[in-house]
C-alpha cells in the first residue's frame, strides 16, 4: 500500500508514514488546502488578484505643426468677424472678411532633452481704429507623439476660445496640452490611428472649416489633446492703431498614461 | 486614568452630578453618591470623590485643599475650599497627580523625579497647581520664591509663566489661615481671574438663561426640581456639551515693554501692515531709486515719472516712478472723451510738461522742440507718441546729464497709444559714431534684433486694413518663427523692394556683438530672386509674391554656457508669373524660420549607453540609490525589481 511520509527529521531521525487513505493523509491534505486557499480568496475578495491596467509616464513629443485657424468676432452681427488661416483654401472663402495677422513663434527646449518644453505664440491681428474684438477662436494643431511603451501618433489640435462684452487689446493664455484618454493605450506596437489631421487643409469645402465640425471630429477620437488653462486673461483698453494681440503660452508637460498589462 | 464610573444612574440623577459644582452637596457626576463611586481621574483610595463635585460642604474653588481623602480631579472633600489643583493627601488622586514622589502631576514639583508644569518646591509630587504644604493654590501658580515656569527646573525665582500666587478661588471660600499661609498672594494675575471668577470655574456654558431652564442643557440647575422627580430634563432629546473640566495654562502677563515681544512671538499674519523703512535719502543715486525731480516754480520735489499700462485694460499708470538705471520701455494707452478739449488742456499730450519747468539734477535738454499739440478740425497734431529720455550718469556722482527725445504724431480717434523709454549710458562711454545696439555678446540671445549689416533685418507689416504698411516695418526677432501677409498693388521692382525694404540686407551678424569692420563675423545672405525661377516660360513676366527668409543657427561652445551664431540665411523669394494674378493687388507673404542644427555631445563614456537591450528603467532602484533620492529600503528594492519589469518583459522579448 503506497504510504505516505508525513513527517521526518533531518538527519539520521525517525520518519513518520501514514497510508494514503488515513487520517493523518486526510489531515495533511486539509492543512495543505488550509494555507494555500485562504490567502487566494482573501487577495481575489479584496479585488487585486490580477493587475489588469497600469500607468507610466512619458514626456510627449510635441511638435507645433504650424497650422492656425483664426476667427475673431468683432461685433454682434453675425457677418461682422474676421478671419484668417494657414490653409489658402479657407482664406478663399473668406473674401473680405480675410484679415491676415503677424504670427510669432517659438517652441523652446528648456533642459535640452531634444524634446520641445513649451510654445510661446503671439498673433497680432491688425485692426483698423473702428474695429473692436469681442471674442476670439483660435485652433493650434501639433504632432503628437509617445514611444515608451507603444509607439502613438496622432495630430491633436489646442482649442483656444474666450469672449467679453468689453473689447479686448490683448489676449494671454498660459497653460499646459494635457493627453486626455478615453481609452487606454496599447503597450506595444504602433498606433496611427488619430494621426490624421485635425482640418482638412486640402478641401475646398467650408464645411471642412467649420469650427463644430472639426470639434465634433475630434472629439470623436479616444485619445485627444485639450489645452487646460482655467484662467485666460482678457485685456481691455485697445489704443485706436494698436493691433489686438494673442499671447500664448503652451507647455507640453510630463503625461500619466493609462496602458493594459500583456501577458507574455 | 479613566475608572470606570460604577453606579451610573438614570438620566433623572443625572442633573446631580453634572455642573453641581457650585452646588452644595452636589453629587459625583455620574456617579452614586456612595461610596463606592469612582469619580474619573480619582483612586480608589477610600472615600470616592466625584469629578466636579464635592460631597462637603459648600463652594470647591479650584485649587486644592490638603484634606486627607482621596481627591477628585479639582475637588476635595475636605471643609475648606479647594481651589483647582489638588491638595497632596496621600491617598488622593487626582487626575494626573499621584501623591507619592514618582508622580508626576501637571503643575509641577521641585524634587529630582517629579517635574510637572507649573513648579512648586514642595517635597512630595504635587498634584497640578498645588503646593505641598499650603493649602490652597491656585493652578499654577507656586507660593515660593522658587517658582518655575511650566517645565522648568528649579532654579533662580523666574517669573512662572502664567503663574501667580494668588488664589483662583473666591476669597471667602478659604479659611483664613489659608490665605495667611500663602506666599505673595498679591498679583494682577489674581485680579483677573477673579474677576473671571465664574469663567475659571466648571459652569454650565449651556445654561444662558438664569432662572430658567435651557433646552437640552443638561447642567442647567434650573432643570432641577430634584433627584428623584422626573423633571423636564426627561423630555431632553439630547444633552449639550456642559461642563468641561479642564483648563487652559494661565496666560501670560502683559506689560508695556512685553506688549510687542508676545506680538512678534504669537503674532501671524494680520491686517496691519508689515512696518516699511521709509527710504532713505541717500546720499546718491543707487540703482533703483526713484529719480528726483525739482520744479523751481513752485519748489516742489518729486519724481520722475515713466507711465506705464496696467494689465486689465493698458490705461497709462502716471504715477509710475522711473528707477535709476533701469533702463526700459513701457507703452499705455489713453483715452480721450473729448479730443477737442483734451488736445490743448491735457498736459500729458504736450511735449513741454515732459521736460520744461522741472530739473533733474541738471536741466534737461530736449533734442527738438515740438510746439504745443493743436486742434485743427477733427486732428489734433503735436501729440506726443513718444517720450525717450536719455540720462548720462556718472557712478556715485549721480546724473551728469539728461537728455529728452520727443515725437509727435496727430490723433483724430479717442484713443493714443504711448511709449515711453529710460536710456541710462556711463557718461563719456558713448561713441556717437557708432551705436549699433548688440543683441547679445557674443552669442545672439534669443529675441534680440537680427542684425545685418546696414540696417536690422526687417519684414512687411499689414495695417488695419490688409494693405502693406509703407512706414512700419516689423524687426526680426533672433529664433522667432515668423508670418505676415499683406496686399499691395504691384510693380515688380517695387515688390521685391517692399519685401526686403529700403536697403536690402546683404550679410548677417554670425554673432550678436557683431563689428561691421569685423568681415569675419558677418555672413552673406544666399538670395534666390525670380529670374532663377522662369523655367520654360521665358516671356512670362515673374513677379515675387512671397518671401522666405530662412536662418540655420546652431549653439556653440561650452555645454555650460552656449552661444547662438547665425550659420547661413537665405532670401528666397517665390514667384508667380502676372497672369496667374488676376487682382489688382497682390498679397505679399513674409514667413521667417529659424532653423537649430545644435549637435549636442555625447554624454560622458562613464554613462551607459542607450544601445541596451534592456527595459529602459532596468537601473531604476541603482539610479535612484546613487542619486541620494528617495531611500529605498531593502524589501522596497527586492519589491520593484520583481515587479517593475514585468509589465515591459513584452516590449523586449
Amino acid at each position: 500500500m503506497a504510504q505516505l511520509e508525513l513527517f521526518s527529521h533531518p538527519g539520521p531521525g525517525v520518519r513518520y508514514r501514514a497510508g494514503l487513505c488515513s487520517t493523518a493523509a486526510l489531515g495533511l491534505l486539509l492543512l495543505w488546502a488550509l494555507t494555500y486557499l485562504p490567502p487566494l480568496l482573501v487577495a481575489y475578495r479584496s479585488q487585486g488578484l490580477w493587475l489588469k491596467q497600469s500607468t507610466y509616464m512619458e514626456q510627449p513629443t510635441v511638435q507645433f505643426q504650424y497650422e492656425v485657424l483664426l476667427v475673431a468676432m468683432t461685433g454682434a452681427d453675425p457677418g461682422s468677424f474676421l478671419a484668417w488661416s494657414t490653409f489658402p483654401a479657407f482664406n478663399r472663402l473668406q473674401e473680405d472678411q480675410l484679415r491676415v495677422p503677424l504670427i510669432s513663434t517659438r517652441e523652446e527646449d528648456k533642459n535640452h532633452d531634444g524634446k520641445m518644453d513649451q510654445l510661446h505664440f503671439k498673433l497680432e491681428l491688425p485692426l483698423q481704429s473702428t474695429e473692436q474684438v469681442l471674442a476670439v477662436q483660435l485652433i493650434l494643431t501639433f504632432s503628437y507623439q509617445l514611444h515608451r511603451m507603444s509607439t502613438f501618433v496622432m495630430q491633436s489640435m489646442a482649442f483656444i476660445q474666450s469672449s467679453s462684452p468689453i473689447p479686448g487689446s490683448q489676449l494671454y493664455v498660459n497653460g499646459d496640452l494635457k493627453l486626455h484618454q478615453r481609452q487606454s493605450l496599447s503597450h506595444c506596437g504602433v498606433d496611427i490611428r488619430y494621426n490624421v489631421s485635425v482640418i482638412n487643409g486640402t478641401s475646398p469645402f467650408a464645411s471642412d472649416y467649420d469650427l463644430t465640425n472639426i470639434i465634433a471630429a475630434y472629439q470623436d477620437r479616444n485619445v485627444t489633446t485639450v489645452l487646460s488653462d482655467s484662467n485666460p486673461v482678457w485685456l481691455v483698453g485697445r489704443a485706436a492703431d494698436a493691433p489686438f494681440v494673442i499671447n500664448a503660452t503652451i507647455r507640453y508637460p510630463v503625461e500619466v498614461i493609462l496602458y493594459p498589462l500583456a501577458v507574455v | 486614568m479613566l475608572w470606570a464610573r460604577s453606579g451610573c444612574c438614570s438620566r433623572s440623577c443625572y442633573c446631580c452630578s453634572r455642573g453641581g459644582g457650585l452646588r452644595p452637596l452636589a453629587r459625583p457626576r455620574g456617579g452614586a453618591p456612595g461610596p463606592p463611586a469612582r469619580p474619573r481621574g480619582a483612586a480608589p483610595g477610600p472615600p470616592a470623590r466625584p469629578r466636579g463635585s464635592a460631597p462637603a460642604p459648600p463652594a470647591r474653588p479650584r485649587g486644592a485643599a490638603p484634606g486627607p481623602p482621596a481627591r477628585p480631579r479639582g475637588s476635595a472633600p475636605a471643609p475648606p475650599a479647594r481651589p483647582r489643583g489638588s491638595a497632596p493627601a496621600p491617598p488622593a488622586r487626582p487626575r494626573g497627580a499621584a501623591p507619592g514622589p514618582p508622580a508626576r502631576p501637571r503643575g509641577s514639583a521641585p524634587g529630582p523625579p517629579a517635574r510637572p508644569r507649573g513648579a512648586a518646591p514642595g517635597p512630595p509630587a504635587r498634584p497640578r497647581g498645588s503646593a505641598p504644604g499650603l493649602p490652597a493654590r491656585p493652578r499654577g501658580s507656586a507660593p515660593g520664591p522658587p517658582a518655575r515656569p511650566r517645565g522648568a527646573a528649579l532654579g533662580p525665582p523666574a517669573r512662572p509663566r502664567g503663574s501667580a500666587t494668588g488664589a483662583l478661588s473666591p476669597k471667602p471660600a478659604f479659611p483664613s489661615h489659608h490665605l495667611d499661609d500663602r506666599v505673595g498672594v498679591t498679583s494682577p494675575l489674581d485680579l483677573v481671574c477673579l474677576s473671571l471668577f465664574l469663567a475659571c470655574l466648571p459652569t454650565c456654558i449651556c445654561n444662558l438663561h438664569s432662572g430658567s431652564c435651557d433646552i437640552n442643557c443638561c447642567c442647567d440647575t434650573d432643570c432641577n426640581l430634584g433627584c428623584d422627580l422626573e423633571d423636564s430634563r426627561a423630555a431632553f432629546s439630547f444633552c449639550l456639551p456642559g461642563t468641561k473640566l479642564n483648563y487652559f495654562q494661565q496666560p501670560q502677563k502683559v506689560k508695556k515693554s512685553d506688549f510687542s515681544v508676545f506680538l512678534a512671538q504669537y503674532g501671524g499674519p494680520s491686517f496691519i501692515p508689515p512696518s516699511q523703512d521709509l527710504p532713505s535719502s541717500s546720499a546718491f543715486y543707487r540703482a533703483g531709486d526713484p529719480i528726483q525731480t525739482y520744479f523751481a516754480a513752485s519748489s516742489v520735489r518729486s519724481t520722475l515719472r515713466q507711465p506705464v499700462g496696467m494689465s486689465a485694460n493698458g490705461f497709462c499708470i502716471d504715477g509710475n516712478p522711473a528707477g535709476f538705471l533701469e533702463s526700459k520701455s513701457t507703452s499705455c494707452t489713453r483715452t480721450f472723451t473729448n479730443l477737442s478739449s483734451s488736445c490743448t488742456t491735457d498736459p500729458t499730450l504736450d511735449a513741454a510738461s515732459y521736460y520744461r519747468d522741472f530739473t533733474i539734477l541738471k536741466v534737461i535738454t530736449p533734442v527738438t522742440q515740438p510746439g504745443a499739440p493743436q486742434m485743427d478740425g477733427n486732428t489734433c497734431h503735436n501729440v506726443v507718441s513718444e517720450v525717450i529720455y536719455e540720462i548720462e550718469f556718472n557712478g556715485t556722482h549721480g546724473i551728469q546729464n539728461v537728455s529728452v527725445q520727443l515725437k509727435v504724431t496727430s490723433v483724430s480717434g479717442n484713443s493714443l497709444q504711448q511709449r515711453f523709454t529710460l536710456q541710462f549710458w556711463v557718461s563719456q562711454s558713448r561713441t556717437p559714431s557708432y551705436t549699433l545696439p548688440r543683441s547679445g555678446n557674443p552669442g545672439y540671445i534669443i529675441g534680440a534684433p537680427l542684425l545685418s549689416l546696414n540696417s536690422g533685418v526687417t519684414i512687411l507689416q499689414s495695417q488695419g486694413d490688409g494693405i502693406c504698411s509703407q512706414t512700419l516695418r516689423y524687426k526680426v526677432q533672433f529664433g522667432m518663427n515668423l508670418r505676415t501677409s499683406c496686399q499691395l498693388s504691384y510693380f515688380q521692382e517695387k515688390l521685391y523692394q517692399a519685401l526686403q525694404g529700403v536697403s536690402s540686407p546683404q550679410a548677417l551678424a554670425i554673432i550678436g556683438s557683431a563689428e561691421p569692420t569685423q568681415t569675419d563675423q558677418w555672413t552673406s545672405i544666399i538670395i534666390r530672386n525670380c529670374s532663377m525661377q522662369a523655367g520654360n516660360c521665358a516671356s512670362c513676366c515673374m513677379v515675387p509674391v512671397s518671401l522666405k527668409i530662412q536662418v540655420l543657427w546652431a549653439e556653440v561652445g561650452l555645454q555650460s554656457n552656449p552661444q547662438s551664431q547665425v550659420l547661413g540665411a537665405r532670401y528666397w523669394y517665390q514667384c508667380q508669373s502676372l497672369k496667374s494674378l488676376n487682382m489688382s493687388m497682390v498679397p505679399l507673404t513674409t514667413v521667417v524660420s529659424f532653423t537649430d542644427m545644435t549637435e549636442w555631445p555625447k554624454p560622458p563614456r562613464s554613462q551607459p549607453g542607450t544601445y541596451w537591450k534592456l527595459p529602459f528603467d532596468f537601473f531604476f532602484p541603482f539610479k535612484v540609490a546613487s542619486n541620494g533620492g528617495i531611500k529605498l529600503t531593502p524589501s522596497c528594492c527586492i519589491l520593484m525589481s520583481h515587479l517593475v519589469p514585468v509589465p515591459h518583459l513584452g516590449e523586449t522579448i
